[in-house]
């Protein structure tokens, strides 16, 4: 069936984003926006927008029954919840098969069997997709750990099941201290959780963050569209995305795909997904977890394959077979992502606020953004401002190129990760992809704002002083004075 | 004088400023700049904190005290704003009197000298909110004109 409208269960740039995609293929939209947001564009941009009312997230974006109401009110076939949100929730899937209206994203059984993170792994031993080796067993005495230590292979984590915030937690690098190790992780949760049961995992020494793109269509079938490398992290936030990732060869690009269609061939999956991989030093890749929707960082995966991936997932939710065969997705030139947040890198990436001046435009770069100039930036959402993607034939021209983005978008009026991401960009180590998810944190000191020279401050201040007109007045109004 | 330059402290002196170029020395060294050659661009960030840029540089600054918000308030209502923290010395008119623009309507004792606090506009007082010997902070209003 042809989808004719569809409602956006979504704020700021991805329902932008889907509005786009809607337009191309002629199918009207509906936005929805809380009172705080209606100076947004995902406010007026759609052929039709609802007020949700003011108050909190659960009364608004997440408001299940309100949602739905209004898309019958408006006579809406499907949903697209974007990502976040009601995204991967099981319950709003489940309520919109009831009312007839076609959730765009997975079946809920899908949702549910990859949303836990048990029953996934369960699943993924049984498709023979590699897990982190572990041991989760019951039997805690010494020696039976010391043995699946062994069987794990060292270096071998220790970590509390009841924990949290690295208590209780001992990375054991030798055979020979394991038993001390396991004695200090059992007192420390005992201390902290009142409970001194532990698990074991292999230790993954600077592990990179490696992702398949995967889209299944309405009839069966399934493709991959390459890999993302997102190991540039704060916080298990990706700030800094690209693909081709340089950490994998031709084979292990296969293997790794080939991993990611085996998950979707066996949980017959439709639409579009995300199987996230842990990659080790040693170039073993291991099953994290899955997402069942569009992923923030989708546009890198576009720019270097040349689909478009909401319209995929339209497709797919209209029960159509791809007209494509995998062979005909390619991986051309180099992308990255740059997610410019309002947070202060240099003061914990506090997420800050403020009123956007100018946003600014580039001529070089794709701009995903859900705000305009002037709009206000309040800390109730998520910090993310924009996404800045660049292409080009090769990753070093792809890196030049977002460098010029970054200094072209700048945001003005509300302090952003933008500078912070353009040190990252120039450092050595990532300029030679030489990098892993602990990255920003290993070289915190020196990816911090540099010193400016005397000139330099002086330079600052004569701008102030001179340029900006209301300094420029008082100051020869207050400091001009006579002496009576 | 001092600025906060993204959270540093930097102490400056205005060694000459006119419409066209400022001569500030940090220091004791002295740098010249002409208003027609600064490339950096100017936002204001919030209340008192500017955001100075250009295409690689990003820098946050603070005047200290805060010559902006005195100015902006005297500005925009035409009441007058105390320039720095310091001293009501002598109040020489009363709420109801009428002003000359230029009139010094009350002085102020700060940094070791006097400064007089003037009408900016012609008018009737309508209300000074401080006492003589009383202590204000820099960018108080001090009273305002009808």
């Amino acid at each position: 069936m042809k989808i004719k409208k569809i409602l956006i269960a979504n704020r700021g740039e991805i329902a932008l984003r889907v509005i786009k995609t809607c337009k191309d293929m002629g199918i009207k939209t509906v936005t929805i926006y809380s009172e705080e947001d209606k100076e947004l564009p995902h406010s007026y941009k759609s052929d039709e927008a609802i007020s949700l009312g003011e108050g909190t997230l659960a009364d608004t974006y997440l408001n299940i029954d309100k949602i739905i109401e209004i898309a019958k009110r408006t006579d809406c076939d499907a949903i697209h919840p974007g990502y976040g949100f009601l995204s991967e929730n099981t319950q709003f899937a489940q309520a919109l098969s009831s009312k007839d209206i076609i959730f765009i994203g997975p079946s809920v059984n899908a949702i549910e069997l990859m949303g836990d993170k048990k029953t996934s792994k369960v699943k993924m031993e049984e498709i023979g997709v590699p897990l982190i080796p572990g041991y989760h067993g019951e039997d805690q005495t010494p020696d039976v750990l010391e043995k699946e230590a062994d069987k794990i292979g060292y270096p071998v984590l220790i970590k509390a099941t009841a924990g949290g915030g690295g208590k209780g937690m001992k990375i054991v690098n030798e055979k020979s201290d394991f038993i001390s190790s396991l004695e200090s992780a059992k007192r420390e949760a005992s201390n902290a959780f009142g409970n001194d049961k532990v698990l074991l995992e292999k230790y993954i020494v600077n592990p990179r963050h490696i992702e398949v793109q995967l889209v299944s269509d309405g009839q069966g079938n399934h493709f991959h569209f390459f890999e993302r490398e997102c190991s540039i992290q704060r916080r298990y936030q990706k700030v800094i995305e690209e693909t081709p990732s340089v950490a994998l060869d031709d084979k292990l690009r296969e293997d790794i795909c080939n991993s990611a269609l085996q998950i979707a061939r066996g949980i017959d999956y439709i639409g579009a997904g995300t199987i996230e991989f842990i990659l080790s030093s040693d170039n073993k890749y291991y099953f994290l977890e899955m997402n069942t929707r569009l992923q923030v960082e989708h546009p890198v995966t576009e720019m270097v394959t040349g689909f478009d991936l909401v319209k995929l997932q339209i497709q797919a939710a209209q029960g159509e077979a791809f007209p494509f065969t995998q062979k005909d997705i390619k991986q051309t030139g180099h992308s990255f992502e740059c997610r410019v947040y309002a947070e202060d890198p240099d003061n914990d990436f506090l997420p800050t606020n403020g009123r956007i001046k100018t946003i600014g435009s580039s001529k070089v770069a794709r701009l995903d953004s859900g705000f305009r100039d002037g709009n206000n930036i309040s800390t109730n959402y998520d910090p993310m401002l924009a996404k800045v993607i660049v292409h080009a034939s090769s990753r070093t021209k792809a890196l030049a190129k977002m460098i010029n983005a970054l200094n072209e978008i700048t945001f003005s009026g509300v302090k952003t990760n933008r500078d912070y991401m353009k040190r990252v960009l120039r450092h050595e180590k990532f300029i030679n992809g030489d990098f892993h998810t602990h990255f920003l944190t290993e070289f915190k000191d020196e990816l911090a704002p540099r010193d400016f020279s005397d000139y330099e401050n002086a330079k600052i201040i004569a701008t102030l002083i001179l340029k900006d007109k209301k300094v420029n007045n008082s100051w020869n109004k207050l400091f001009n004075f006579r002496n009576v | 004088m001092k600025a906060t330059i993204n959270s540093k402290e930097i102490q400056f002196k205005v060694v000459s400023i006119s419409n066209k170029d400022i001569l500030i020395s940090i220091d004791d060294r002295e740098y010249f700049f002409n208003k027609d050659e600064l490339d950096f661009n100017i936002e204001l960030f919030n209340e008192d904190s500017y955001q100075v840029f250009d295409g690689d540089l990003e820098a946050y600054i603070k005047l200290h005290p805060k010559v902006v918000g005195a100015a902006n308030a005297t500005a925009a209502e035409g009441s007058l704003v105390s320039p720095m923290p310091g001293k009501i010395f002598k109040i020489l008119k009363e709420a109801g009197q009428e002003v000359e623009k230029g009139e010094t309507i009350l002085i102020m004792e700060a940094m070791k000298m006097e400064h007089s606090i003037k009408a900016t506009s012609s008018g009737v007082v309508k209300k000074i909110f401080f006492k003589e010997g009383e202590q204000v902070t820099g960018g108080s209003l001090l009273c305002e004109l009808e």
